[in-house]
């Protein structure tokens, strides 16, 4: 599978659109990365508890994105978009969405079309 | 013996939640299904460039939006998962329903006119707090994009 | 001036080639940040990406917790884990207090709050471990244990608060009975909630090494459930009735 997060893939030419793919996921850290952060604001800089939290919020977005992709019958996902919303407190929303393409080897003669 | 009432009415808000809003949430969730099934012709992309080969007649701004509330049974769930951490299912299925109905809201719109292309999809989200502080009130989703009538 | 100075392109990598430098500012910042620890270099990986799949996806955390156990030494392992078990009873009853705001449900607060809060904060020793340095656990025995120790000087603070600050003398009628009941039945409940939950980290930790994930505290959530359920059951059963055989 191919994620990009430009419109087109270089040497690869769209065959067909498969229409809008997407995965979204809700996550909360354990009380206690909570009270972490709560203590980590009092001195400033990067809270690890929460950005663990996005790097697995985000993954599991984007394997749900992938698989909805793979039930499609797509090889290539373009134009890829993450948008992150505060739900409730200690918990991000992460929500990811692409157009699911099939692509196959662009000729070399008819490079710079679609 | 006060302080057991109190919680008592607190979990009959939690019940009344989960029965009423879990019945309401899966007639959206078959309302949404069949709707779909329905929409199926309509093809939606997030794709910026229009490819060269299409004859477009009329292009013009679709839009559809949505606003979900929660119910006390998700915002106690919620709570819970606060405490171990992992996946809050109740709410991720409240996007979910709320960014289904903004883009099905925007299809009907585009059936209406006789388009079945959507081009340029994108989607916004807003979270509407409750009466309690941090506590969520429900989701706000609204797609929009545009739609081509195609010869 | 001053100002202009910094935000001027002389600063940019990219226009010198350069490889990034931190902005003065960000570098008083630094030493409480830290530097990237080896575990969140096998936390970012490229090939954890779902989009990616590496040639060892999964390989990774394995990799780093076989090459780490090789440098720890078994008694520092055990050492490690006494501690975060000796520190997680003293944590807990901090917790208990600080929750005291919940305290205005009088019964509702021992049956709902303080179970949920102490049941979690006497596993939070292993759990740090089991977050930060799994490379510290070889057996599943050694949560059971944990738990166990962690539940023996919950308990034995908890009885030592009671016996000295909540109830007097002359509160009781039976002193020797007092603390007969003390030292075994609430702490037999203690460790038999402790354990159950441990149970819990055991299958977190059995699923973190065979998904070479990073450890999911959400999988030991019924076991947990368990314990609070118990613990909870216990408050509401035993508390009317001291007040009732007490006075």
């Amino acid at each position: 599978m191919i994620v990009v997060n430009t419109e087109y893939i270089p040497g690869k030419r769209i065959t067909s659109i498969k229409g809008l793919v997407q995965g979204n996921t809700v996550r909360a850290k354990h009380i206690g990365k909570d009270i972490g952060a709560s203590l980590k604001n009092i001195i400033g800089g990067e809270l690890k508890g929460y950005t663990e939290l996005l790097v697995e919020s985000r993954r599991e977005a984007m394997s749900r994105m992938l698989a909805q992709a793979q039930e499609l019958g797509c090889n290539a996902v373009v134009n890829v978009r993450f948008a992150t919303s505060s739900i409730t407190s200690g918990a991000a929303e992460l929500y990811c969405y692409g157009t699911g393409v099939i692509v196959e080897d662009q000729p070399a003669q008819a490079s710079g079309q679609m | 013996m006060e302080g057991l009432a109190v919680l008592g009415m607190s979990l009959g808000l939690v019940m009344v939640g989960l029965i009423v809003g879990k019945s309401i949430e899966n007639s959206h969730l078959r309302n949404l299904a069949a709707r779909e099934e329905q929409y199926k012709g309509i093809v939606a992309c997030n794709l910026k460039r229009i490819p060269p080969g299409l004859n477009i007649q009329q292009a013009f701004l679709v839009t559809g939006s949505a606003v979900i509330a929660t119910d006390y049974f998700k915002v106690f769930a919620a709570g819970l998962r606060n405490l171990f951490g992992g996946e809050m299912k109740s709410y991720r299925s409240l996007m979910e329903r709320a960014r289904r109905e903004a883009m099905l809201r925007m299809m009907e719109q585009a059936a209406q006119a006789g388009a079945k292309i959507i081009w340029n999809v994108r989607y916004e989200t807003t979270c509407i707090s409750g009466q309690e502080k941090n506590k969520p009130g429900g989701v706000e989703v609204i797609a929009y994009g545009t739609a081509f009538k195609t010869a | 001036m001053k100002e202009r100075k910094r935000f001027s392109t002389e600063f940019e990598p990219a226009l010198h080639g350069d490889s990034f430098k931190a902005d003065p500012a960000e570098q008083r910042i630094k030493p409480l940040d830290g530097r990237q620890g080896e575990m969140e270099t096998v936390r970012d990986s490229v090939y954890s990406e779902p989009a990616v799949a590496g040639p060892d996806a999964e390989a990774n955390l394995a990799e780093w917790i076989a090459r780490k156990r090789e440098q720890c030494s078994r008694g520092g392992n055990l050492a490690f884990l006494l501690l975060a078990a000796l520190l997680s009873g003293p944590f807990a009853v901090v917790g208990a207090f600080l929750n005291g705001r919940y305290s205005i449900y009088g019964l509702g607060y021992a049956v709902l709050f303080a179970p949920i809060i102490e049941e979690l904060l006497k596993q939070s020793g292993m759990v740090y471990v089991l977050e930060r340095q799994p490379y510290r656990i070889v057996a599943p025995w050694q949560f059971i244990t944990s738990a166990v120790i962690a539940a023996l000087v919950f308990a034995s603070i908890e009885n030592v608060l009671y016996t000295f600050v909540y109830v007097g003398p002359e509160d009781v009628r039976s002193w020797t009975f007092f603390l007969w009941f003390r030292w075994t039945v609430p702490t037999t409940m203690h460790i038999t909630a402790s354990v159950i939950a441990s149970l819990g980290l055991v299958r977190v930790w059995r699923k973190q090494l065979a998904d070479g994930k990073m450890a999911d505290l959400s999988a030991a959530f019924p076991h947990f459930v368990a314990a609070m359920v118990l613990h909870g059951g216990y408050n509401f059963v035993a508390i009317p009735l001291s007040i009732l055989l007490i006075q």
